[in-house]
């Protein structure tokens, strides 16, 4: 529809750009899983950044009775030390959703400056890279993740930097998709006779239009960060001097029959966390989706 | 069949004041808001307008095809006697499957790429008349050849990605026209063609409609289309009715400045120095339509009445109804 | 062509290797489309150059070729005396000073995510280095110069909150921000409603007086072409069929192609219309995959002989800057 009102009419209604943003609310907002998952991932985030204000107990604080199930004073119960779950549990998320946010940041700036290359150059160096990100996802990545981690230390950082290099190819394979589709769009060839280089068009012509599945798959990096960070500490590969619901899991191993709230607390953390991030995807992936740049057209 | 407008036994499609509001998060569009035409019996009948007209709404709602979010507030459709609104899905399936066919602009998205073209065609004589598979396909092939396609059989046995644009299109009017319907139904069904295509499916679509005494409705932007093949012609204008009648008497004497302007903005006169003509300003905003007549942001001979009251229905004698204050013999007194 | 020579190709081929992966390797034979296949012309200052074709035909690669965006397999693109195809980054940088483009869909060349200030502010600051004041000031002559008032308000407006036709006229505003010296229009028109094309139209004529810029103008549409152009060229299948002075093309058609061509245009005269069929040839635009050495057009041509199957037409000169490209042009000119 080419309607509109004459500029008088716009500029007396205000900036027109909370609209589109506006509009995307709605949209999203009508979505209920979509908004529990927000929920979710919010009061989660807010647990673990509001952790001291929580808890009068410190994480590793030890002199409660061992293996104290969930009561007043201890709401999540104690482990085999005698320190309070609830502690461990809220300063164990701030780990996790470390690891999550940082790693998912590397793997996606890796992945899109990847797939933005591919997808705009082509030819040689999109072959070159399309090879590599083959070959990176044929490789099981727990396994290789596991081996890395060994040989380098399990620190909290070289946790991060493993899972973010790992990570990056669905990332960039979403990226080359975007560009290879955008690049043919006329916009582009009017920016490059605009006198625009190649990389003032991938950056800002390109990339702002391919966001938002990016901003999605962004997401779900998140949540299989957080995940693959509680594995490896599970498996007795995170940072032991930190926390995480991964190596509270870890740790509960020895006592699931007799103390199963060791488990059943960081365990409920992880699932919510994933399952919250997972729905939010699937909310925005619905909201950003290209029906609603129609919408806003029209 | 019966009279259905009441206009004369020879109509068959009666639309009486339909209005079709879709809801969106912006607010309710109101894309047809008021509007009565009839086709009658092989009549040949053009519906024009530009984007935002409702004209392919129009359609839509009459072949029980609406949008979602779409309502259907007010308004009556009857065909061949029988209120089209009233009618379940099985119903209008029926109809739509033997007395009512359509062409669309894009035949692509209305054939199944999976299936032979002989078998879509003859698909609607297995389900609606009950024929046998060979028969099915004897038959959709006669249709093939009706649409001039050369070697039919041929073509029966291919899938549509093997056909061109233009064979793709005479696929669908075959697909149209086997089930022998009473009105045809086309919805810009050039404008994806290149300027010889098209001229060849218009000249088809001539034929066919000639050949089987079949009624044609035809949406178009195009009123070059229109003068090669409607009788009588309904301009729309932002979801109403601007102005209506024979196309002869619409070209040489058009009463409304809307349809005027139309005419001049497609006109070309070399003697006239080459000059371009146009109108000023944009489609307004169907979901905060003007009040009174459509027209009136845009339209140069605006009085203060056309800015207050919708104008009503002006009949010029014959078919020739205008839609317009200039024309009507008193004016409503407005003034505040 | 007295004025002075502006754009002059040369022979111009562009050819594009289909499938040529493993497959295409190990079978032998390569598909190639010729997509333009050895055009020449010349655009003088100041002029209107009308290429007019339908699908297939190459024109809107010629486009690209003119601009650069894509480069000819064989033979030359000269602007103003220069080579294009030997201009390094900062050659090419200086070109796109002087030659522009208007591209067919409005809101697919313009980024959706930048303002229109921003998107108009990019040639200026990359080519002529304003900044701050000095370039919305800029900004907002050249929206007011293209009737987009006022221009400091359109200038913070999203590409979707804007009409069509005012997405196109912002699209001419950047093309004409560095006063080019040649602007090639690519369908200008063709997504917009009737209404407004001669807006648009006459915008492009305002400007080409005030700033005696050239247009290359791409079009099907012949309305547009004769409206817009002085000389004008007919392709098909990446060949120039007939080229001439705009008024002797449609005065005297002399490519059986010209005829079908212009024959099939839906002229809105319902008069005319009745007497005339608009097909004068039959079937579609054939594909330019691997042309054999013969006529493109001999497919569909009504006037084929053996020649035509068997040598390539070469344009001859049937009037003075008048040149068509078929073997029996005499006979068909002088048969009337």
């Amino acid at each position: 529809m080419t309607d509109r009102r004459p500029p008088a009419a716009a500029a007396a209604a205000g900036p027109r750009r909370p609209g589109a943003i506006g509009l995307f609310l709605r949209k999203y907002g009508e979505n209920r899983s979509a908004v529990a998952g927000a929920m979710l991932v919010a009061g989660l985030v807010a647990l673990a950044v509001a952790a001291p204000l929580l808890t009068g107990h410190g994480p590793r604080q030890l002199g409660a009775v061992p293996l104290l199930p969930p009561g007043a004073e201890h709401p999540m119960g104690t482990d085999d030390l005698g320190r309070d779950i609830w502690a461990q549990f809220l300063y164990g998320g701030r780990t996790s959703l470390l690891v999550g946010l940082v790693a998912a940041a590397i793997s996606t700036a890796i992945g899109v400056f990847l797939g933005a290359v591919s997808g705009y150059f082509g030819g040689l160096v999109d072959d070159a890279i399309q090879r590599v990100t083959e070959m990176l996802s044929i490789v099981p990545r727990y396994f290789l993740a596991m081996v890395t981690v060994a040989i380098l230390g399990p620190t909290i950082l070289n946790v991060i930097v493993v899972i973010g290099v790992l990570s990056w190819p669905p990332a960039t394979k979403l990226a080359r998709a975007e560009f290879v589709t955008l690049k043919s769009r006329s916009f582009v060839d009017a920016a490059r006779m605009s006198g625009a280089g190649p990389w003032t068009i991938i950056f800002s012509e390109i990339l702002p239009n391919a966001l938002p599945p990016i901003v999605v798959q962004t997401i779900l990096a998140v949540s299989a960060a957080v995940l693959m960070e509680a594995t490896l500490s599970f498996l007795g590969l995170g940072d032991p001097n930190l926390i995480s619901w991964g190596l509270m899991l870890n740790k509960a191993q020895t006592f699931l029959t007799i103390a199963p709230w060791m488990a059943i607390f960081p365990g409920l953390g992880i699932s919510l966390f994933i399952l919250g991030l997972n729905l939010m995807g699937d909310g925005l992936n619905q909201a950003l989706n290209p029906r609603l740049r129609r919408e806003a057209k029209a | 069949m019966s009279g259905a407008g009441g206009a004369g036994g020879g109509t068959l499609l009666a639309v009486e004041d339909l209005r079709l509001h879709i809801d969106t998060y912006r607010g309710t569009v109101r894309a047809i808001d008021g509007i009565s035409f009839t086709v009658g019996q092989q009549e040949s009948v053009g519906i024009v307008g530009e984007s935002g007209s409702g004209k392919s709404m129009t359609a839509l709602s009459v072949l029980g095809f609406t949008p979602p979010g779409a309502r259907v507030v007010s308004g009556r459709v009857s065909f061949e006697g029988r209120d089209l609104l009233a009618l379940n899905d099985a119903g209008m399936r029926a109809i739509r499957g033997a007395r009512l066919a359509m062409v669309f602009q894009d035949p692509m998205t209305f054939l199944n790429p999976l299936m032979r073209i002989g078998d879509q065609i003859g698909e609607v004589l297995v389900t609606h008349r009950g024929l046998g598979r060979r028969e099915a396909r004897a038959r959709a092939v006669e249709a093939l050849r009706l649409v001039r396609i050369p070697s039919p059989e041929t073509v029966a046995g291919q899938y549509p990605h093997q056909l061109s644009g233009g064979m793709r299109q005479r696929a669908l009017i075959a697909m149209a026209i086997v089930g022998e319907p009473a009105l045809l139904i086309a919805d810009e069904p050039t404008t994806a063609l290149d300027v010889t295509v098209q001229a060849q499916i218009i000249a088809l679509l001539r034929d066919i409609k000639e050949e089987r005494g079949l009624s044609l409705l035809l949406i178009t932007h195009d009123l070059g289309i229109v003068a090669h093949v409607c009788d009588r012609l309904y301009v729309v204008y932002a979801g109403r009715i601007m102005e209506e009648g024979a196309v002869r008497t619409l070209f040489a004497r058009s009463m409304h400045p809307y349809t005027a302007a139309l005419l001049a903005s497609v006109a070309y006169d070399e003697d006239a120095g080459g000059t371009v003509s146009f109108i000023e300003g944009n489609v307004p905003n169907p979901i905060d339509p003007p009040p009174g007549c459509r027209f009136q942001t845009r339209c140069p001979r605006v009085m203060p009445v056309c800015r207050r009251m919708q104008p009503p229905r002006l009949p010029q004698g014959g078919d020739h109804a205008v839609y317009c204050w200039l024309h009507a013999p008193e004016l409503p007194d407005v003034r505040d | 062509m007295s004025a002075t020579e502006l754009l002059r190709l040369e022979n111009v081929e562009r050819r594009f290797v289909l499938g040529g992966g493993l497959g295409g390797l190990l079978s032998g034979h390569r598909r190639v489309l010729h997509a333009v296949d050895g055009v020449s012309l010349t655009v003088a200052a100041g002029e209107t150059f009308g290429i007019a074709g339908e699908s297939g035909c190459g024109k809107s690669t010629l486009a690209r070729l003119i601009c650069r965006l894509d480069r000819p397999t064989a033979g030359t693109i000269r602007f103003d005396g220069q080579d294009i195809g030997q201009l390094d980054r900062r050659g090419l940088r200086r070109l796109y000073r002087d030659v522009q483009m208007v591209f067919q869909d409005p809101m697919a060349s313009l980024n959706p995510r930048k303002t229109v200030g921003a998107i108009l502010a990019r040639p200026l600051r990359l080519q002529e280095g304003l900044r701050g004041a000095a370039l919305a000031g800029r900004i907002e002559r050249l929206l007011e110069e293209v009737d987009l008032r006022p221009g400091g308000e359109y200038a913070q407006r999203y590409p979707h909150e804007l009409s069509g036709g005012e997405k196109q006229r912002v699209v001419i505003a950047r093309a004409v921000a560095l006063r080019p010296r040649l602007v090639v229009a690519d369908e200008p028109v063709t997504s917009l409603d009737m209404s407004i094309r001669g807006k648009i139209l006459t915008l492009m004529r305002e400007l080409q007086a005030r700033h005696g810029l050239s247009y290359v103008l791409i079009t099907h549409d012949l309305r547009v072409l004769r409206i817009m152009s002085s000389r004008a060229a007919v392709m098909y299948l990446g060949l120039v069929m007939e080229t001439g002075p705009t008024r002797a093309l449609f005065a005297r058609r002399l490519h059986p192609y010209t005829q079908a061509l212009f024959a099939a245009e839906m002229v809105p005269d319902p008069d005319a219309a009745r007497h005339t069929r608009g097909v004068l040839v039959t079937g579609e635009v054939a594909s330019a995959i691997n042309p054999a050495p013969a006529c493109r057009f001999r497919e569909r041509c009504p006037f084929r002989q053996a020649r035509c199957d068997t040598v390539q037409p070469v344009p001859e000169e049937a009037a003075p800057g008048h040149w068509v490209a078929c073997h029996r042009w005499r006979e068909i000119a002088a048969a009337g």
